[in-house]
């Protein structure tokens, strides 16, 4: 009933508002995120749009210029990198953030370096974010207690998430599947994202975003003592 | 070239012959023939004046010879066999080569302009490159030397290089290379830090020499003869730089002059470059910042994250991740929410902040009971400052009526606000009416009047950005504020939106209710100046937007009116010299204001003092270091002035006396000559380098645009030399044919 109410209110209400979209790099146009927008609505002080903002090469030029993150697919990477007057290092720099998906096959055992993250590590290392650091995510990362706490994050086949940090702050989030395409209103399955629940999913897009608009406020020391009550 | 003109042999030899026939005649055929030729012998010398000898040179000529200058530094330590003969050939290819390019070669050297330096032992380098610099500023010029500079210490002032052009100059490091010699190059650390908060300074080195093997030194930071930290490097064999961090704990809240020094080693040649000075000022207590979030957004990340970077903030931040009726589908120990803590923010703990942020938050909703938002609003009138930055949350209608932070507000509201806010979808939101999501507009400077911008000064910081304001493109989304009624006296208006159809509404204002000050910003939008920042620094602008905000909410000045650099005190001269910069220089004359100038605990007035005005905001001030304070290691300077322009100001500094040092102690200094080339933009060449010195040198030369004048073909100068024969020592021998001739003549006579 509460549901209803909500779809209700939402269809009928003159003001539709979100403060967060999906900005996803050549997403397929059918793809929407109805129930992944009312669960993270519903849960957070977020609003999540369930309609994702697709950019494609068109339309790219401009939107690179605003959009403060960016969900990738592995499958993509190669075509964003080649994007006319998109300096990826420099839009890291101004504040991006970088998520990329894992959406192709892989056999087990094989090394992630040497898939789809080798040709962003080698732009990465040629560019201007010297300093920086490539670090599988360890078990105290913000992402684990950014709303939801988490004692793990889900890997698949042994590939774990990855990260590209600098100036102690995550500019590329790498996810060893695709999970935007398991919380899409018509989930892709696979052998990776059969295995992990739905609620998980959820958990972990809220504590993606979250991380991404709060960056790592729980690690000041006020929330720090409070949060280890509960994790022990 | 000797040039017998044939007619005066004749003469000769008629002359020689009608003599020798008459001392045949006389005194027989063969004393009368030997007399004869040896009279021609001793007449030779002075015959062959009519036969000078002719030396050719040749001038090099162009449409305008340029010139090309050379300073040859021929102190002590210059004076090894090898590198003489390298200055030698260096100077002798650029001869040669300027012969062929119509240029002239002029030298000077270390010893023509300071003899009596040069003959104890010295090298004053920087002194006779300052004035040699100036007088040779438009030619292309050589240097030659080991950079072994009697006061290594004080660097090349910049402001004292001409304005060259990239390898105007070229400059030759000249040193032993077999010398072994450790040296700090580099220091990393902060001009200002915190009381009680850890330092890390980052300490960087090099070694030189033939031989370099496995070896293990210490560096130490000490101040006032206080070990500060320690720290070991081992290097291993063959290796050249080093680089260690110490972490210094415990430095009270003052000024300090840190001592980096690195122990020497058994052999080392110099000793002076081990060791150098660091200046850091102990600023007290970091600066609470008090960031509430209405909500997680994309402006509260780049608001939080330039917050976080700035070391002198202590930031706490509270985001409003849930709302009331949220359902996270959990339980509460599955999430990392903490309860708002709201009494012990609103109660206790505000006065400890000095700048409360609120962004996107709905005040009544978090703030409900009416003390806290007297609290909140006793704290900004009594000094404090809040920055406002508004959202879809903020300023619903409770916040806008009946509530106790009206009284802040910059401005009223009218009565058309009374229809109520409006609400989203679910989760219970409140939204704010007056927030319009789709309201498209640019960033303009507004017009406040003097008075206004009296009570703001931000805004003639902001006017100083406002290409960058101006120039972003359209933004979406603000409130909107032309519902309201700024009254001109309660806030200065700093930024406007211009609509597409031309028409403007307030975007950001400045207020000042009580001691305190407040921003106000109606759109939260701003962070896309970070992501639409397409200059050379990323981000720049935003952070200057939020540094200025953070400065003029703090009551601070955006600089200081007086600010002390480069203090100097010279142990050798025993002249101190220091630079004052900021607005107060404008002021400094002998005619107002009362000036206190201590040095080595030395009082001087304006009469004591030598003052040269650099620039409107900059005064270079010097004077004459007592003789009883020249055997300290370290000196303090403390200015204090009060001039009715501006008040009363104090600022102080420390520096160590610095002395000259001999040649035979100094040695050579490559990153002296190295920082030389740096600020003169010259091209180096170091004795290292595989290709050899008159090569690189002629390559230079070749390449100076300046001296590329059409030659024309050389001239050639003729000189005739008349004593050539003096010069040849077979003619001396000439002489003895006068005795000779007299015994032939008188040989019956002496002979019988």
């Amino acid at each position: 009933m509460k549901n209803l109410m909500v779809i209700a209110a939402f269809c009928f209400s003159f003001n539709v508002y979100a403060s967060l979209k999906l900005d996803v790099y050549l997403e397929s146009p059918q793809k929407t995120y109805q129930q992944i927008a009312r669960e993270v609505t519903s849960s957070t002080s977020i609003t999540m749009s369930p309609m994702p903002n697709v950019l494609n090469s068109k339309s790219f030029q401009d939107a690179s210029k605003v959009v403060p993150w960016l969900w990738v697919r592995s499958s993509h990477i190669n075509q964003l990198l080649s994007e006319k007057n998109f300096d990826l290092a420099e839009w890291l720099k101004r504040g991006g953030m970088l998520i990329l998906l894992h959406d192709g096959p892989r056999s087990s055992g094989e090394q992630v370096e040497n898939t789809y993250l080798e040709s962003l590590k080698k732009t990465i290392s040629n560019s201007s974010l010297a300093g920086g650091e490539w670090r599988a995510i360890p078990a105290e990362h913000s992402l684990l207690r950014s709303y939801y706490l988490l004692k793990s994050l889900p890997t698949c086949d042994g590939h774990v998430w990855n990260e590209f940090r600098r100036h102690d702050r995550p500019l590329v989030l790498s996810i060893p599947y695709d999970l935007v395409s398991g919380v899409a209103d018509n989930a892709t399955s696979n052998t990776c994202l059969d295995k992990i629940p739905r609620d998980i999913m959820k958990r972990l897009m809220v504590n993606i975003a979250m991380l991404a608009m709060t960056t790592h406020y729980k690690s000041d020391q006020i929330h720090l003592p409070e949060i280890l009550k509960r994790l022990r | 070239m000797l040039i017998l003109e044939s007619y005066w042999i004749y003469v000769f030899a008629a002359v020689m012959t009608v003599l020798t026939v008459l001392w045949v005649r006389e005194i027989g055929f063969f004393r009368g023939v030997a007399s004869g030729l040896l009279r021609v012998l001793w007449l030779c010398p002075i015959f062959l004046f009519l036969f000078p000898h002719e030396k050719t040179t040749q001038q090099a000529r162009s449409f305008e010879t340029q010139k090309v200058s050379v300073f040859i530094d021929d102190s002590k330590s210059m004076q090894t066999k090898n590198i003489q003969e390298k200055t030698d050939r260096a100077v002798g290819a650029l001869k040669e080569e300027c012969l062929q390019l119509g240029c002239q070669v002029q030298i000077d050297r270390l010893s023509e302009m300071y003899p009596k330096e040069v003959t104890d032992g010295y090298s004053p380098l920087k002194n006779a490159l300052e004035s040699w610099f100036q007088r040779n500023q438009s030619y292309p010029w050589v240097l030659l030397s080991d950079g072994g500079e009697q006061q290594p210490q004080i660097k090349y002032l910049e402001s004292k290089v001409p304005n060259f052009t990239a390898n105007q100059g070229f400059i030759a490091s000249l040193h032993d290379v077999s010398q072994m010699n450790f040296a700090i190059t580099r220091v990393d650390a902060p001009e200002f830090f915190f009381d009680g908060k850890p330092i890390s300074i980052t300490i960087y080195g090099n070694r030189s020499g033939d031989d370099l093997p496995e070896v293990s030194v210490q560096l130490q930071v000490s101040s006032q003869l206080k070990s500060l930290g320690v720290g070991d490097i081992d290097l291993a064999k063959g290796q050249k730089e080093f680089s260690t961090t110490i972490i210094l704990l415990g430095m009270k809240h003052q000024k300090h002059m840190l001592e980096v020094s690195l122990i020497p080693l058994p052999g080392e040649s110099a000793l002076w470059d081990n060791r150098v000075f660091h200046y850091i000022d102990i600023l007290p207590n970091t600066l609470g910042v008090l960031h509430l979030l209405g909500a997680p957004s994309w402006d509260g990340r780049f608001v939080r994250r330039f917050l976080k970077s700035e070391p002198k903030f202590d930031l706490i931040s509270f985001y409003i991740l849930r709302d009331p009726r949220d359902d996270p589908g959990v339980d509460e120990r599955e999430l990392s929410l903490i309860p708002f803590p709201t009494d012990r923010l609103f109660n206790q703990e505000l006065s400890s902040f000095k700048v409360v942020v609120m962004q996107n938050f709905h005040f009544s909703k978090f703030l409900r009971n009416p003390l806290y938002q007297r609290n909140l609003v006793k704290f900004v009138k009594d000094g404090g400052g809040l920055f406002f930055i508004g959202g879809i949350r903020a300023l619903s209608q409770m916040d806008l009526s009946g509530s106790p932070l009206a009284e802040i507000l910059p401005f009223e509201v009218t009565k058309s606000q009374n229809s109520g806010d409006s609400w989203l979808f679910s989760g219970g939101q409140t939204l704010s009416k007056n927030y319009k999501t789709n309201l498209k507009y640019k960033v303009k400077m507004a017009n406040p009047t003097n008075s206004q911008r009296k009570f703001a000064n931000i805004y003639d910081k902001w006017f100083s950005f406002r290409e960058y304001f101006e120039n972003a493109g359209f933004f979406t989304g603000m409130h909107q504020t032309d519902e309201f009624r700024f009254p001109p006296e309660k806030s200065t208006p700093l930024l406007s939106a211009e609509k597409p159809d031309g028409s403007k509404i307030p975007l950001a204002v400045a207020s000042y209710p009580g001691k305190g000050r407040a921003l106000w910003l109606f759109s939260d939008q701003f962070w896309q100046y970070s992501m639409r920042d397409q200059t050379k620094t990323p981000r720049i602008f935003h952070s200057k937007f939020m540094q200025s905000s953070m400065t003029w909410l703090l009551g601070e000045n955006f600089e200081k009116p007086m600010r002390i650099k480069n203090l100097i005190l010279d142990g050798s001269l025993a002249r101190w010299q220091f630079e004052i910069e900021g607005e107060s220089a404008k002021y400094l004359d002998k005619k107002q204001g009362v000036w206190k100038v201590k040095v080595c605990d030395q009082e001087y007035s304006l009469s004591d003092m030598n003052m040269k005005k650099m620039t409107d905001t900059k005064i270079s001030v010097s004077g004459e270091i007592e003789p009883t304070s020249l055997n300290r290691k370290t000196c303090g300077l403390s200015v204090g002035v009060d001039h009715p322009a501006f008040g009363r100001l104090q600022e102080s500094s420390v520096a160590p006396l610095i002395r000259r040092i001999g040649d035979d102690s100094l040695g050579s200094s490559t990153a002296w000559m190295l920082d030389l080339t740096l600020k003169t933009k010259a091209k180096y060449y170091d004795q290292n380098e595989k290709s050899d010195l008159q090569s690189s040198i002629v390559k230079w030369l070749s390449n100076q645009k300046k001296i590329k004048a059409t030659p024309l073909p050389p001239k050639v100068k003729i000189e005739k030399d008349y004593y050539w024969q003096f010069k040849v020592s077979w003619i001396w021998l000439c002489l003895f044919a006068i005795p000779l001739e007299v015994l032939v003549r008188r040989w019956k006579k002496i002979f019988g």
